[in-house]
């Protein structure tokens, strides 16, 4: 039995660490009140990033590191159009979002050919329990690292005071743009890490719009885990679950007579991406303690801002 | 009348301490209104300075400046001699400038030590919240203030907001603490408890900027009055040596005479009654009850106004009667014509197709649209368009309006966003007042509002409850306003009406049934 | 010295102009720079980005980024950002096609002897003429009416697809960014179930391949001479057009689209349901997108369904996407709507002028179609979008 659920745990783990990372990153973004839609670009640019660096690198940990700072850059950048110009965060986020598919393409198509054609191999990480458990016992710590920041601690609270109500932080002595950059710095860097191990812990390989979508997932964890570091670790077992073993349902249901094709299966963490967060801000007293955070997405300007 | 300056360079004392705040020449303007113009002033250490004006003179806006929450477009600040340039609170907060607001500048979800952690400079980022609430309870007791560090700032009721407010000032070694109309929605008793601290700050050596449009109140407890008038420094006198119709003169000027004074004649009414309101249970958006057992009756004509300390479910309930949240239990029916309408939980869309016209919270964010014109900010109510709309209509319709209202625009197809808060203020009630046949529900109808705009607003309400019989229900932060205009007068505390008043009755009684 | 960001009194119409011009100049700018960076030529970039205003090609994307940028301005002048036009594109071109192949008209097997004497039936088309088991296509009503019925069923179709994340939002207040998009990819996957089976053509081809069978001819739309768009695309992107226009002037309900998108609030405080317009926003705006989606499978180019290979080249071109460019660069003032489709239609035709003779000139280039519209488009948002606060804000420098 519990050899069972260990086979399970290993099984599930590469895709819950792609996954959690990336909500968690997004969490700690929204938490300052800037409206994260640009994840979907960032996550696709950071499998193309990783991808691309490791021809050149060879060294998994470090294309991955180097991955994760170039995307928290990329955060940084989000945090200064929002927080310094009177600009709608959708706008900046979808921007971003069709410059990173592109920049994905255009650096990673390359690259891929040349690696089929030269015949080069990855230097992934290998899927060994070892490997698979050091990840996830490293993602569970970022996590509680992450919860008692943003709960115990005076930039916590900063960076949640930044999401409520950046007027009154600001009257308060609190430095809007900086909290902004330290909280998109870190979430991004999170995104761009888990990108990263996508592509190294579970694809191993690259085609083009790998990633695609797969921000969105987790967007759609962080919002119906209430952007909370811990829930958020369960919210993402259940979809590593679902994708891991969509294919197991496909055969069951096979079973009854029920034909779901590979289409469907393919679909299901989407659509579970959108039914999930119904179902929990459906349920009154969740929506309330999920709520997000009152100034999430809205312009930040008074009469007038320094620049 | 000429901006003499009343100033004496013979005030005893002063003379030879030099000021601790100052500003030179200030002028700021905004979009479509000079706040501004050559505003100089000098705040000594060790006295109470009021800076009093009416709703747009200006008192906000220099306070802001003090503040660095605006930059001026011209002119200087000066903090001991020494010329600041202050572009951000915490400048200010630097040269020892500390901001207390009417509207409590706190993160509601954040506890009071969160809050307070993030303006005390000495504890680091990565500190923990936990030191922070240890050093706020050891200062409560150092200041003999008695606090729960780690309660919710949203569970604390108006007044202790402030005075978290007040604490922080102290904790920031504020020597120049600025209260921003912040004592205008306090009960009595707590303005008391509030003006006594001003003076013991005094007494410490600090100094008091006090910004506010009731003259009883400079009066009461400043030392010196800066009146604003229009954005200009009128003068400044000593408190002592000068006046109450003084000080009124120089707010007002030669507009003094359209203020004509005191409550308006009303008949008694003998109307039937129209709205009637049975034990309503409201809940607020945190959860708890807002509003227990409410219920009243307004007969035709009738001006019922809704007094008591805000956030004790005068909103929650003007809310509800607009059709805009949830009741409950109780029941409101409406008397029309002998038939009676059950509109409890109906709905805004048949409030409004009956003939209420609504007065929100919140006027600007809630009842008008700034990226539209001032024409499809009256024709959006539904009362007053069909299917198609005819543009020609509207526009007379807008015009007459504006003329009527006096409301200052370009023209009546400009954006709202190009007017002043004032006159936006000015086109909702336009738009409501007309379209209230039935009854009116508001709440702080003339917030913001000059004056003479402020007054023509009241006067327009009563007269329509004369004239064609329209009821009305007000709830207003302004005492003042509740006692001009209306009828009845019920009081709620904590959500319960706790008292009921005809007119006549004096305003320490109302007061004590408030806090009580 | 700082510089203070100051809001504006008036909005100059030299503002309304230059903002989306010069976005679109310095994005392509910044395009140029990027792909020179991997040796695309800059004059070559330049050179097929201007055929494209030329080409005739462009006409096609005209007409159809008209009638999507008029789609997308329905909900982003509610301010509700309507990301999932290309689901609902899918669900329109599902409808329209399901329409044309079962219901206007039905393809069979016939044995090989009964082949000529159906051929030469009226109404009746060959779709496969092999020996073993020939298909055939018989038209079941009015070519005119199936047409219409395919368009009236695409536009429900889409207009059906977005109120889900429509309800999701009036009612659960679940942002409709994340739902549209993540509705998309949903749609793709539901459209290749339904075209690998449900909709799964006879035709030797279309059992081979993931298909449908090719719709009845009488059924596709009508190409005019000279160009590869259709009459239909043209008259659609018409209508909508100027029927759009007139609703928003000169109906309350287009009044209230208009300001639900500038303040909700208030709606709700003159006792008008918000949540009821958000509704019909999402769902004209889905509407015509579905139209737009029925459009591009009737082409006579296409006249079939066939399975995505990857969700990053769809059927629908990714001008979901593209017409939010559209819809932006009229800075949401519907009348501008064809002047800017016609710009990004000519841009989105450049760049895949510009990928074939990057193919045959220079092949040791990988330069995919996504690189080629994703770059651009996104290089003309961001600066846009950098660009719009100066037309409500200005920038004042203080001593």
């Amino acid at each position: 039995m519990i050899e069972e659920v260990l086979n399970v745990i290993l099984a599930m783990s590469p895709i819950f660490v792609y996954l959690y990372l990336a909500s968690l990153g997004n969490s700690l973004v929204e938490k300052s009140g800037i409206l994260n839609l640009a994840i979907d670009g960032a996550y696709t640019l950071g499998v193309a990033l990783v991808f691309t660096l490791l021809v050149y690198v060879g060294d998994p940990t470090l294309a991955l590191l180097i991955t994760s700072f170039l995307i928290g850059l990329l955060g940084v950048l989000v945090a200064f159009l929002t927080t310094k110009l009177p600009i709608s965060h959708g706008a900046v986020g979808l921007s971003i979002q069709f410059i990173g598919y592109g920049l994905a393409s255009f650096l990673a198509y390359p690259m891929s050919l040349r690696v089929r054609a030269e015949k080069i191999s990855l230097n992934t990480y290998p899927t060994v329990p070892e490997v698979v458990l050091s990840f996830l016992i490293l993602s569970l710590l970022i996590s509680v690292l992450i919860n008692l920041l943003i709960h115990k601690t005076k930039l916590g609270a900063a960076i949640r005071a930044v999401g409520e109500n950046p007027a009154g932080a600001s009257a308060l002595g609190v430095n809007v743009l900086k909290i902004r950059v330290i909280a998109t710095f870190l979430g991004y860097a999170l995104i761009g890490s888990a990108s990263s191990l996508f592509l190294l812990l579970y694809t191993k390989n690259w085609q083009e719009g790998l990633g695609m979508g797969y921000g969105w997932i987790s967007f759609a964890i962080s919002l119906s885990s209430g952007r909370h570091p811990i829930v958020g670790i369960a919210t993402s077992a259940i979809f590593a679950i679902l994708i891991r073993y969509a294919y197991v349902l496909q055969d069951i249901l096979v079973g009854y007579g029920i034909n779901i094709s590979n289409f469907i299966v393919i679909a299901l963490p989407f659509m579970a991406a959108v039914l999930i967060p119904i179902a929990v801000t459906a349920i009154p007293q969740l929506r309330r303690r999920f709520a997000p955070p009152k100034h999430l997405g809205k312009i930040f300007f008074s009469e007038e801002r320094s620049v | 009348m000429s901006t003499q300056s009343f100033f004496s360079s013979k005030e005893e004392g002063l003379q030879s301490l030099s000021p601790v705040v100052s500003a030179r020449n200030l002028w700021k303007s905004f979009p479509g209104v000079e706040a501004l113009k050559d505003v100089s002033l000098d705040v000594f250490p060790g006295e109470i300075h009021a800076i009093l004006g009416e709703n747009g003179a200006g008192k906000s806006t220099l306070l802001k400046i003090l503040y660095g929450i605006y930059v001026p477009d011209r002119g200087d600040l000066f903090f001991e001699g020494r010329k600041a340039v202050i572009t951000s609170p915490q400048d200010a907060v630097k040269n020892g400038l500390v901001l207390v607001s009417q509207v409590p500048q706190l993160i509601d979800t954040l506890t009071i030590a969160e809050n307070l952690s993030l303006s005390l400079r000495q504890f680091g980022y990565v500190s923990s919240v936990k030191k922070v609430s240890k050093f706020l309870l050891e200062k409560g007791k150092e200041y003999g203030v008695k606090i729960d560090p780690d309660i919710e700032v949203w569970k604390l009721s108006y007044t202790q907001k402030q005075l978290v407010e007040v604490l922080r000032a102290l904790l920031l070694n504020a020597k120049v603490i600025a209260f921003d109309e912040a004592t205008t929605l306090l009960p009595h008793a707590e303005k008391e408890k509030l003006y006594a601290f001003m003076r013991l700050f005094k007494s410490k050596g600090g100094t008091v900027l006090l910004v506010t449009h009731k003259i009883p109140e400079a009066m009461e407890v400043s030392d010196r009055i800066t009146v604003l008038r229009r954005g200009e420094i009128v003068g400044t006198v000593k408190t002592s040596e000068t006046t109450i119709d003084q000080v009124r003169h120089m707010m007002f000027g030669e507009r003094l005479s359209q203020l004509n004074s005191g409550r308006y004649e009303k008949l008694s009414r003998e109307g039937s009654e129209t709205l009637v309101v049975e034990d309503l249970w409201i809940r607020s958006d945190y959860g708890a009850y807002a509003v227990r057992g409410v219920s009243f009756s307004v007969s035709r004509g009738e001006i019922l106004g809704i007094a008591g300390v805000t956030g004790n479910g005068q909103l929650e309930l003007i809310q509800t009667l607009a059709g805009l949240r949830r009741a409950e239990k109780g029941k409101i029916r409406l008397r029309i014509d002998g038939s009676e309408i059950n509109i409890t939980n109906k709905g805004s869309t048949l409030i409004r197709r009956l003939g209420i016209g609504y007065i929100p919270d919140e006027p600007v964010k809630k009842g008008i649209s700034l990226d539209n014109t001032i024409e499809e900010n009256i024709v959006v109510h539904p009362q007053l368009s069909r299917l198609l709309i005819n543009w020609n209509k509207v526009k007379n319709l807008t015009s007459d309006l504006v003329r009527e209202f006096n409301i200052v625009t370009p023209s009546t197809s400009s954006r709202a966003k190009v007017l002043s808060g004032g006159n936006l203020m000015k086109v909702l009630v336009a738009r409501e007042l007309t379209v209230s046949k039935l009854a009116l529900v508001a709440y702080n109808p003339t917030r913001g509002l000059d004056e003479v705009s402020a007054r023509y607003v009241r006067k327009l309400i009563v007269s329509k409850a004369i004239n064609e019989g329209m009821c009305a229900v007000i709830a207003s932060e302004d005492l003042d306003e509740i006692m001009e205009i209306s009828d009845v007068i019920a009081v709620m505390n904590s959500g319960s009406i706790v008292g009921v008043f005809r007119s006549g009755v004096s305003r320490e009684e109302i007061e004590k049934v408030m806090v009580g | 010295m700082r510089l203070i960001v100051v809001k504006r009194v008036k909005t100059s119409s030299l503002h309304f102009i230059g903002i989306p011009v010069l976005s679109i100049l310095i994005g392509l700018v910044i395009s140029t720079l990027i792909f020179a960076s991997i040796g695309v030529p800059p004059d070559l970039f330049i050179k097929e980005i201007i055929s494209g205003f030329q080409s005739p090609q462009t006409l096609r994307y005209f007409a159809l980024l008209t009638i999507l940028g008029v789609a997308l301005m329905m909900s982003f002048r509610a301010s509700i950002w309507n990301i999932g036009a290309e689901g609902q594109m899918i669900w329109g071109m599902l409808a329209g096609g399901y329409v044309a192949l079962f219901v206007a008209a039905r393809s069979m097997y016939v044995s090989p002897s009964e082949l000529p004497s159906y051929a030469s039936m009226p109404g009746v088309e060959v779709l496969d003429a092999s020996p073993v088991k020939p298909v055939i296509s018989i038209l079941l009503m009015d070519p005119t009416l199936g047409k219409l019925l395919m368009v009236l069923f695409g536009m429900l179709a889409g207009g059906l697809w977005a109120l889900i994340p429509a309800l999701l939002k009036a009612y659960l207040d679940i942002d409709e960014v994340a739902t549209t998009l993540i509705l998309n990819y949903v749609a793709y996957q539901l459209f290749n179930h339904l075209v690998s089976y449900n909709l799964r053509g006879l035709s030797v081809q279309a059992r081979q391949f993931f298909r449908t069978d090719r719709m009845n001819s009488a059924l596709l739309f009508n190409l005019i001479p000279g160009t590869s768009v259709t009459v239909q695309e043209a008259v659609m992107a018409v209508i909508f057009f100027v029927a759009i226009v007139l609703i928003y002037r000169y109906t309350t309900i287009g009044l209230r689209l208009k300001i639900i998108g500038s303040n909700p609030q208030l709606l709700r405080s003159v006792g008008v349901d918000e949540r009821k317009y958000i509704l019909l926003a999402m769902f004209l705006s889905g509407m015509l997108a579905g139209a737009a989606g029925v459009s591009i499978s009737a082409n006579p180019g296409i006249g079939k369904l066939e399975k995505i290979a990857n969700v990053v080249s769809p059927p629908t071109m990714n001008l979901g996407y593209t017409a939010i460019l559209v819809s932006w660069l009229s800075m949401l003032d519907i009348k501008l709507v064809p002047i800017y489709a016609y710009v990004v239609a000519s841009l989105f035709q450049g760049s895949s002028l510009l990928q074939s003779e990057i193919n045959t000139l220079l092949p040791e280039l990988s330069l995919t179609g996504a690189a080629l519209t994703y770059v651009p488009i996104g290089s003309i948002l961001i600066v846009y979008v950098v660009l719009r606060v100066f037309a409500d804000y200005s920038i004042r420098v203080r001593r």
